[in-house]
């Protein structure tokens, strides 16, 4: 065969390969790029009828027609951990019978967002995504893509009634540059539902066995530095000479280091569940980009996200966080963190946890809450395993600076303009998220259908509380049917929490002490909301901020264990020094411009002359030594 | 058309006949359509799979992050702005560069060393065996593995050698082998050990397939012979199996060497952690990180593109170097 026709059927060959690939795929959304990004089109025939904004709820105008076409919306979660609803409950029946809307949900097998990103690359869209918020790069690329609605845009032409039912400070929080928002948040704490003076417990927090702190605390009441007023007298990291009150002395760096040691020492072993430890300190999972533990530490250690003047700091550069890091590198050479920590995956740090083999955690509790039940539920020689708050102080005796549990949200819920996957109705999928956001829809995911699980016990509306019928399956642990708390994507937990019974509440021991996990730690937590600022994806270095920020992450995963587990102080010192090269070298000055723009403009936003809470006018907290284990009395019974 | 010298068939053997003239125009059979009809499925499947997306390398021209569907840029066309060798560039500048390919040139290596002639042994020992009984049991107990996927496999492993749990740090300690438990899942030097051996386990039975396959294909009559002319086992090995299967070890040899820049992400990926990254970051999974894990395919399209230009000299001079010692090449 002459070369040339054989090189024009090869190219024939390859044409068709593609055109058969391509062929195979329908329905393909353009992708937006330059002038006409963020943009996307609507379906106009489906607008609400005239005079809809001021008639009532939008999921009222659904028509028969509709809810007759039994509409199934793909719902993707992408939490490898969410509880998916069986669909079979009181509540998506509910649903089902209030919008004509069947929802089937999906989850993800692990958490390293693949397949959330095939789903993308491959155009394989739901017709709604929730992604943890945390996630701001690929929120913000959905939105500029153009693969996902703007919530204004739907709701503007659908759904007016959301702007009742969805707080405005959560809509403009999470508005790009253009002003639209593109998705509804869970979990949001609007300053609206946020009862006035109400402290909130912070996210993270430190637990200690508590029989193992119990003993420590007596071995060292009798300890030969205490004198005669109750003071301890220590020598500091930094070899300055300290004194404390000696119940608090465990809160100091100093103190802590020796307990833990003192509790290897007399506790170490292994074997599932027998009361023996393994380790002195456990951190959460050490992850491509980064430890989640690093930050409640620094909460702890108060590392200020800001300078006295109300600039923007950024946390791995500062002299004090590099600091924490050389102390965590102390009790990683003194035996107190173990090796086997940074190999650990989740269900290895859970079960550290459920069989009580850690002296002390610094993970997130709720994350890890049945497991802290388990050992909560454990007995051994007589003595539970439970774990208790605590809280650590820097060298100086700063009180921590948590950030509170307050935010605008855990689950970003998105609604996608579709992919092969559906004929996508984003006109009835806002009027579901309108449902689920108002206050009908909230209380029906959270405490059942009313009349059946629970009902108001004013004429004004304000209180609850839970049938008999309901607490005497509630009892029997039957209540699986009545599907409460499971379809929460779209849940504003204050306004449960505002809204939940009181009294009577059918809350077991077990539920009740993973309610006050952390929650003794309230007295050190404070509104730090102006520090999860949102970065503005339509700014023209946002590509450049983007690049920098990935890498940035990726190699402190890297550098980060490699500093705590440095053979000294000298070698650990040296591999900080050799990261900050490298976060120059991937260009942190636009990460840095960046994010002390979005700092600015978010204190601004919300009327702070200064973010950090222990720069603000007015605090004076200092820590209590003599209740090393937080404030017990703020244990709630509801 | 037709020449002198030609072939005919003759109750399905082929004789050279010199009167007969053969048509070299000749019609196809039912067989050649079932041949091509069975042909033609790869051709399909690597026409979907390996030539459709050779498309895609578009991207490694682009700048990060313009886009993540990628379906979308190649039906549109919109793959976002040119970026010249900007990836490259980037890649081959990063401050891990010369540590991935370490990694990735030192594990495949340490694996051609160890784990190609592994199967090769064990095949040939596999051949010696007298009792078919056993040979079978054995075969069943090595095939296993194979079967079992690296999260099972892996995971196994990293419950047994786990620092604080594990069995076998817990037993060394009380039998008084090692004082202290041993770091060997996140022990950096420990990970190519974990790799290599692991590799075995799970594949050192499928991988000798091929080569027990070659050997029963020897002609018995040329062991017959030997044994007559006083060969020994080893006598045997050595001048009748190793050269029969020469030609099958130096295809795989050649392609082994093809794939020295690729590890098997899914046995990596498995054992990988915080720990041992410096030693487990290898071309594979820092493609997959940085592609599917933060989508920032651009990137790692230009690194898979760099690991398959190198792999393709590579192939080429495997294949030179194999025809100049031994005569044999894969073409």
């Amino acid at each position: 065969m002459k070369k040339s026709v054989y090189a024009k059927l090869m190219s024939l060959f390859l044409v068709a390969s593609l055109g058969f690939s391509v062929a195979a795929c329908d329905n393909i959304p353009k992708i937006n790029n330059g002038d006409d990004a963020f943009d996307v089109s609507y379906n106009d025939e489906k607008l609400d009828p005239a005079g809809a904004a001021d008639a009532g709820n939008s999921w009222t105008y659904i028509s028969a027609a509709d809810k007759a076409e039994n509409y199934t919306i793909n719902w993707y979660v992408d939490v490898s951990t969410w509880p998916m609803p069986t669909g079979k409950d009181a509540v998506s029946k509910r649903i089902k019978e209030v919008t004509g809307l069947t929802v089937k949900f999906e989850t993800p097998v692990s958490d390293d967002g693949t397949k959330l990103n095939t789903m993308i690359a491959g155009n394989k869209l739901p017709d709604v995504i929730s992604m943890p918020t945390s996630n701001l790069l690929t929120l913000s690329l959905l939105a500029k893509d153009g693969l996902v609605y703007d919530i204004n845009g739907l709701a503007d032409r659908y759904a007016h009634s959301l702007y009742e039912h969805l707080p405005e400070d959560v809509l403009e929080w999470w508005a790009y540059g253009n002003g639209k928002t593109y998705g509804v948040p869970n979990h949001y704490y609007s300053y609206s539902d946020v009862p006035e003076g109400e402290q909130l417990q912070p996210n993270g927090g430190m637990m200690v066995r508590k029989d193992l702190f119990d003993s420590w605390q007596e071995h060292v009441s009798t300890d030969s530095r205490i004198d005669g007023d109750g003071m301890l007298h220590y020598t500091s990291l930094s070899g300055a000479a300290k004194t404390v009150e000696w119940q608090g002395y465990i809160t100091t760096p100093e103190g802590f280091k020796e307990a833990a040691k003192w509790a290897l020492a007399n506790y170490k072993g292994t074997g599932n569940g027998n009361g023996k430890i393994t380790t002195g300190l456990l951190l959460s999972q050490f992850k491509a980009d980064g430890c989640t533990s690093l930050g409640w530490l620094s909460q702890f250690f108060a590392i200020p996200y800001e300078d006295e003047s109300g600039n923007y700091q950024y946390a791995f550069t500062q002299e004090s966080y590099k600091e924490m890091l050389m102390y965590l590198n102390d009790l990683y050479n003194e035996g107190i963190i173990s090796k086997g920590n940074f190999t650990q995956n989740f269900d290895g740090i859970g079960g550290t946890i459920a069989s009580g083999a850690a002296f002390a955690t610094l993970v997130t509790p709720q994350d890890y809450q049945m497991h802290f039940l388990t050992a909560h539920d454990t007995v051994v020689n007589g003595k539970s395993l439970e774990y208790v708050s605590m809280y650590i102080t820097n060298e100086n005796g700063d009180a921590p600076v948590l950030s509170d549990i307050r935010g605008y949200g855990y689950l970003m819920n998105m609604i996608t303009t579709g992919g092969p996957l559906s004929k996508t109705r984003p006109d009835l999928i806002i009027k579901l998220f309108d449902y689920l956001t108002s206050p009908e829809g909230q209380l029906l995911v959270t405490l059942g259908v009313e009349g059946e699980t629970w009902n108001y016990t004013d004429s004004t509306k304000t209180a609850t509380a839970f049938t008999e019928t309901y607490l005497e399956e509630k009892a029997k642990l039957q209540t699986a049917k009545y599907g409460l708390m499971q379809f929460d994507v779209l849940i504003n937990y204050q306004y449960y929490d505002n809204m939940q019974p009181r009294v009577n509440n059918g809350k077991t021991e077990g539920e009740l002490y993973r309610t006050n996990l952390k929650r003794p730690l309230t007295i050190y937590s404070y509104d730090c909301n102006v520090s999860h600022f949102v970065i503005d994806a339509t700014d023209s270095r946002y590509n450049d901020y983007d690049n920098a920020l990935t890498r940035i992450n990726n190699v402190l995963g890297r550098q980060v264990p490699k500093i705590i587990q440095a053979a000294s102080r000298s070698e650990a010192e040296s591999v900080y020094n050799t990261t900050i090269g490298y976060l120059n070298s991937y260009n942190l000055d636009i990460v840095l411009q960046m994010n002390a723009e979005s700092y600015a403009k978010t204190k601004a936003k919300l009327g702070l002359t200064n973010g950090w809470p222990a720069y603000q006018e007015g605090y004076n907290m200092t820590p209590d030594r003599l209740h090393p284990n937080g404030d017990l009395s703020l244990y709630r019974s509801y | 058309m037709s020449e002198n010298v030609t072939v005919k068939r003759i109750n399905g053997e082929i004789l050279t006949d010199p009167s007969i003239k053969l048509n070299k125009r000749r019609t196809w059979t039912k067989n050649d359509w079932i041949l091509l009809l069975m042909a033609s499925l790869s051709i399909v499947f690597l026409a979907v799979f390996a030539y459709a997306p050779l498309y895609g390398l578009i991207l490694a021209f682009k700048k990060d992050h313009e886009t993540k569907n990628i379906l979308s840029a190649i039906v549109y066309g919109s793959w976002g702005s040119y970026g010249g060798l900007e990836q490259f560039r980037t890649f081959l500048t990063d401050p891990e560069f010369g540590n991935i390919m370490a990694n990735t040139l030192g594990l495949n290596i340490l694996q051609l060393m160890i784990n190609f002639p592994a199967p090769i042994v064990f095949a040939i020992l596999m051949s010696e065996l007298i009792s078919d009984k056993f040979k079978k049991t054995v075969q069943t107990i090595t095939f296993f593995p194979h079967f079992i996927s690296w999260v099972i496999f892996g995971g196994l492993f990293l419950s047994l050698l786990d620092y604080d749990t594990g069995i076998v740090n817990t037993l060394f300690v009380k039998v008084g082998l090692i004082k202290e438990p041993v770091d060997i899942l996140g022990g950096e030097d420990y990970f190519w050990p974990i790799i290599i051996i692991t590799s075995l386990l799970k594949g050192l039975g499928w991988g000798s397939i091929i080569y027990v396959a070659a050997i029963s294909g020897i002609p018995s009559e040329l062991y017959e012979a030997a044994k007559i002319d006083g060969a020994n086992r080893w006598h045997k090995i050595r001048y009748i199996t190793v050269p029969s299967i020469a030609p099958t070890i130096t295809l795989f040899f050649i392609l082994s060497i093809s794939g020295l820049l690729n590890n098997g992400i899914d046995h990596i990926w498995v054992f990988q952690n915080a720990n041992n990254i410096g030693r487990s970051e290898v071309l594979d999974t820092f493609i997959y990180k940085y592609g599917l894990g933060m989508s920032n395919y651009a990137y790692a399209t230009a690194v898979g593109l760099f690991k398959s230009v190198i792999s393709v000299i590579l192939l080429v001079s495997g294949n030179f170097v194999c025809k100049k010692l031994s005569g044999r090449g894969i073409y």
